[in-house]
């Protein structure tokens, strides 16, 4: 218990989880009757961008001396951002008259958590936020037109049933999870 | 000493990042390409609004980078260090601000003369007015670095660089929004407060330019932010609280000085409107290359509207916005053809082109598709083929027409089983119909039967 205690304080998860809540809801809040996959898009971003700026802690050679494996903690830690957001997600719609497809947020945590971690891995763990955000804003920025590029940059709010938003979502999870479980973050 | 803050800060990567969201920015609003009614890279006014347009993602992405830059010392905990060397903090600040400053001007500066390069190659026009966005855009970013710069210093938290970067991009989209806002009141958000962001609106006219009220309460309120985030960077904290000084008198400055209401921040160009004609066609200064495609056309269409007892005598380029939910201006004695909607249009279709309508513009917008729409193009379709002198219904041309084609050759052999004088009345009280927008075009042309 200690150690988790120690864990969570040295990666900022106290304090990530009021800016976490607050992005989901207030953006509920704001759209809505028009909750639509670009308002849940622009939530679950800022969620997942809030909750990746602690991928690191103080010293990183001194976290690499712990006498156990780094990895599955890693990992479990990616994968707790991603279920703590896309709950709180699917909670926060269930109050409105309008729900954003499960599918579609699913595939976007998935993807999101991998731009995390990799930027992560690229950056260091205080610029975890920096991919995530970076993607949200320019799938949100490009207008909506049938044009593979434009689809690629907004495959974030896409409908649950397009084939290349899902292998999108899907390479950059196991791109940037694994890489974030297996390497950490940057020094 | 800017050398080696420039190698070990982020300063180096920040024109990298601006150029290539800036660049990401500029082709998903196909800005560069001419389907564009203001390009990007033709001339100087539309390159230097559309780059200060893509300051709405590159903003942000700068206050996080200062923000970031601005929380080095307090995050690496060499505060207490540093202030005990003998060396002033003001000097420490200033060379971290001169080296995250420079790298963003020169971020910002490589996009502006990549698109001035394209419009000096095109022999586009330049207009010394266009300056004036430029010094706009150049405070705005600077702005940007001395808030994230200032910001970084006073909260030196992890979330602080993501949360401001987040705040900023509300802050440029929500003005942008408020802004574009398209409803017939105007906007719930009053004007003052959108002329304090600075996001612009993708540009819709070249022949519009910041208006002096705008520009001034702009520059006034970007400068008092730049210098109070600068002072909060330098000076000890007891005096910290001077520092909000100039950004409010910025503020107030500003209030002062901005226009009453939106319309106010925008004025007509007059250098890049002012016309250059060839007989009968005129084009406005800024596309001049465009009057020899467009003279002979122009001349052309003015033969042929010569049958009708009320034409135009001029072919003038329009100035208007390329605004689709307005209605065009519109004149009985000049034909007004916006560059816009000929420009993916063969110089052999340009006459058929200014001939649609009788050389209207619609009066029902465009992106509507209601039955009215669809009877308003059969209407101008029969009269532009009807103008040509075609012995056979024209073929389908635009989107509008592919529509509406059922519809039209039942109207043309009506029309054209009449006598000639009838004719003429006809066309001619469809015209009006469009020049008015009072009634229905298509039932002018068949005599009232609908």
């Amino acid at each position: 218990m200690r150690w988790l205690t120690l864990y969570a304080r040295s990666r900022h998860v106290p304090v990530v989880v009021a800016p976490l809540l607050l992005s989901v809801v207030l953006t509920w809040w704001f759209a809505e009757d028009k909750w639509t996959p670009f308002a849940a898009t622009l939530g679950l971003g800022l969620a997942v961008v809030f909750a990746a700026s602690g991928l690191s802690g103080q010293d990183i050679d001194l976290d690499r001396t712990a006498g156990f494996s780094w990895f599955p903690r890693r990992l479990a830690h990616l994968l707790l951002i991603g279920v703590v957001a896309a709950g709180v997600m699917l909670a926060v719609q269930e109050a409105g008259d309008v729900q954003v497809e499960s599918a579609l947020i699913v595939r976007d945590t998935a993807g999101l958590l991998g731009l995390a971690g990799l930027a992560a891995v690229l950056f260091g763990g205080q610029f975890g936020w920096t991919l995530p955000l970076g993607w949200t804003m320019l799938g949100l920025g490009t207008p909506d037109e049938p044009e593979t590029l434009n689809r690629v940059f907004t495959w974030l709010r896409l409908p649950a049933d397009d084939a290349l938003s899902w292998w999108l979502a899907g390479v950059l999870f196991v791109l940037g999870a694994g890489g974030y479980a297996m390497a950490g973050a940057r020094r | 000493m800017l050398r080696v803050e420039l190698r070990r800060t982020i300063a180096l990567w920040l024109p990298v990042a601006i150029v290539v969201v800036a660049v990401a920015i500029l082709l998903m609003y196909r800005a560069p390409r001419m389907t564009s009614a203001v390009p990007w890279g033709l001339d100087s006014p539309g390159t230097v609004e559309w780059t200060r347009f893509s300051l709405i993602f590159l903003w942000p992405i700068i206050v996080g980078a200062a923000a970031i830059q601005g929380m080095r010392e307090s995050r690496a905990g060499v505060g207490e260090l540093f202030s005990s060397t003998p060396r002033p903090t003001a000097h420490r600040a200033l060379i971290l601000s001169l080296a995250v400053g420079l790298a963003v001007v020169v971020g910002y500066l490589l996009l502006l003369v990549t698109g001035l390069v394209q419009v000096a190659v095109h022999g586009g026009m330049f207009t010394a007015a266009s300056l004036v966005s430029v010094v706009l855009g150049f405070v705005a970013v600077l702005a940007g670095v001395a808030l994230g710069l200032g910001v970084g210093r006073l909260l030196p938290h992890p979330v602080t660089a993501p949360a401001l970067t987040v705040l900023a991009l509300v802050a440029t989209v929500a003005g942008l929004v408020a802004t574009q806002d398209a409803s017939p009141q105007g906007s719930s958000v009053p004007s003052w407060l959108t002329d304090l962001s600075v996001a612009v609106s993708p540009p819709e006219s070249a022949f519009l330019l910041p208006s002096a009220g705008f520009t001034i309460g702009q520059l006034c309120w970007l400068s008092g932010l730049t210098a109070t985030g600068l002072l909060v960077l330098m000076v000890r904290p007891r005096a910290r609280l001077l520092a909000v000084l100039p950004v409010v008198a910025g503020l107030t400055a500003a209030l002062l000085v901005f226009p009453a209401d939106r319309a106010g921040n925008l004025t007509p160009d007059k250098t890049a409107s002012a016309l250059v004609c060839d007989g009968p066609v005129c084009v406005t200064k800024l596309r001049e290359k465009w009057l020899p495609t467009l003279a002979g056309p122009g001349k052309e269409a003015i033969q042929a509207l010569q049958k009708l007892p009320q034409h135009p005598e001029r072919v003038e380029e329009s100035t208007e916005s390329n605004n689709y939910y307005l209605r065009g201006q519109r004149d009985p004695a000049r034909l007004l053809v916006p560059y816009s909607s000929t420009t993916y249009v063969p110089v052999s279709d340009l006459t058929a082109v200014l001939l649609d309508g009788a050389g209207t513009p619609r009066c029902i917008p465009s992106h509507y598709d209601s039955p009215e729409e669809k009877r308003e193009t059969v209407a101008r379709w029969v009269m532009q083929g009807w103008l040509a002198g075609s012995a056979t219904p024209p073929p389908a041309k635009s989107y509008q027409q592919r529509d509406a084609a059922e519809l039209m050759p039942p109207v043309w052999t009506a029309l054209h089983a009449l006598p000639e004088q009838e004719q003429i009345a006809r066309v001619a009280a469809a015209r009006q119909v469009e020049l008015t927008c009072q009634g229905d075009p298509l039932a002018a042309l068949t005599g009232g039967a609908g």
